[in-house]
């Protein structure tokens, strides 16, 4: 099976990253890089650590479109994409209005679809590639009062999943990576996430680090053990 | 932090995939001490991976057909052989302060496979061992994790080589991943899309 990020001429692969002016979007950007990858970043806030920084809201199609052709233009076409823009809420499920509802699917779910959509036909038109969705921990085993989270970030495995069966002959790998609670911003202080009780009953005993998430989505990216259609979960212990 | 385990005992795998992982283990830095090569060498600096087969090519046999004093004694014989060496393989770990532990095991053992009740039985007690021992030995700064090969051939999708394993076996057994414990990868070309 063929390297995907690596261009058949030798420049340095392209790799696009969604979420990436902090947390684990941040993190992925610095670790593509370190390993040889020019990236594109997007964020509803400008970040300065991409080779191309842009604002992008990844729920609009149009703008994933347009942000994706400036890439190609300028980087060359992108051969990974990390899906990691996202947010979370806390909120009883009767309490979750359905606009609130809406806004979380289009950023997950709506993400990782238009920049599929974006950049895959010229992964399969190149006979490679390899596409990353970061999900949570939660998409697997669930959680209380974030029920839209969970089902946004739950229809990320179904898409991964549907992708790698379809683009497997492509050449195309697409996985996920779902994270325990990481160490980011997105933890809030004051949550039962810090709380050192709650860390007390992790087998590690600790938060992930968003480098590890970034190691991983890399490691997929690379394609070196050529997986495919996987859930990899660096999740200190939450969901064994 | 340290990008590669110091020492590694590779124990039980399939030759090819032993080959494989010493080499992309040693292209790393990491020192390999395979069973396979030299299995009395002194092990030292102390290892601190330990990579555990516990797959081994049997002929498909319909389950109503197999002779159950032979289901039995291979299946028992197997786990034993396995329970030894990840037995063995935690307690210099955990004496030695911390390290990770990689099975390699049949990935028959997700999904089921006809003619293969032995080598699925096998591979889903490795899973739960697996899965345990994550709980079990995190405290002790102990990871594990494994590796399922062997899938079922599908059309379409790309049998993964040695070397691809070697990859994601380097990966798992990464200690720059201390939050990655306890899970099953399947590596099997993407055949195998359900998690363990």
């Amino acid at each position: 099976m063929s390297t995907p990020g690596r261009d058949h001429d030798g420049s340095a692969p392209v790799a696009v990253v969604s979420g990436a002016a902090a947390g684990i979007g941040l993190a992925c950007v610095r670790e593509l890089r370190s390993q040889g990858w020019l990236v594109a970043g997007c964020d509803l806030r400008v970040g300065d650590a991409a080779d191309l920084d842009a604002v992008v809201d990844v729920a609009d199609p149009v703008a994933v479109a347009r942000f994706v052709d400036r890439v190609t233009r300028e980087l060359g076409p992108p051969t990974g994409v990390v899906s990691a823009a996202g947010y979370v809420e806390e909120i009883p499920l009767d309490a979750i209005s359905p606009a609130a509802f809406r806004r979380m699917l289009g950023v997950h779910l709506g993400g990782l679809h238009h920049l599929t959509r974006a950049t895959l036909p010229a992964m399969v038109a190149r006979g490679g590639g390899a596409i990353v969705a970061v999900a949570s921990e939660l998409a697997i085993a669930g959680g209380e009062d974030a029920a839209h989270y969970v089902t946004a970030k739950g229809a990320l495995l179904g898409l991964t999943r549907s992708l790698a069966a379809e683009s497997a002959s492509a050449g195309v790998l697409v996985n996920v990576v779902a994270p325990g609670p990481t160490d980011t911003a997105m933890l809030a202080a004051g949550t039962v996430w810090r709380d050192p009780a709650y860390l007390a009953t992790l087998p590690t005993g600790a938060l992930v680090r968003p480098e590890e998430i970034a190691l991983t989505a890399a490691f997929l990216l690379s394609g070196r053990g050529a997986l495919t259609g996987q859930v990899v979960s660096p999740n200190a212990g939450t969901v064994i | 932090m340290k990008l590669s385990a110091n020492h590694a005992v590779l124990v039980g795998l399939p030759t090819d995939v032993d080959r494989a992982t010493a080499q992309v283990l040693r292209a790393h830095g990491t020192r390999v001490t395979s069973s396979r090569s030299h299995a009395d060498a002194p092990l030292r600096p102390a290892p601190d991976l330990f990579v555990i087969g516990s797959t081994e090519a049997r002929p498909a046999a319909a389950f109503l057909d197999t002779d159950p004093q032979t289901w039995w004694a291979d299946v028992e014989g197997r786990l034993s052989a396995l329970f030894a060496r990840v037995r063995a393989a935690g307690r210099d770990l955990v004496a030695g302060g911390g390290g990770r532990i990689v099975l390699v095991l049949d990935a028959r053992g997700l999904a089921g496979a006809a003619g293969a009740t032995a080598d699925a039985t096998v591979g889903a007690a490795a899973i739960a061992l697996t899965k345990s021992l994550a709980r079990e030995l995190g405290p002790a700064h102990v990871a594990v994790n494994a590796a399922a090969v062997s899938g079922p051939p599908e059309a379409g999708f790309a049998e993964p080589t040695p070397h691809e394993i070697a990859e994601t076996i380097a990966f798992l057994a990464d200690p720059r991943l201390p939050s990655l414990t306890g899970q099953t990868l399947p590596c099997t070309g993407g055949t195998i899309r359900t998690r363990a």
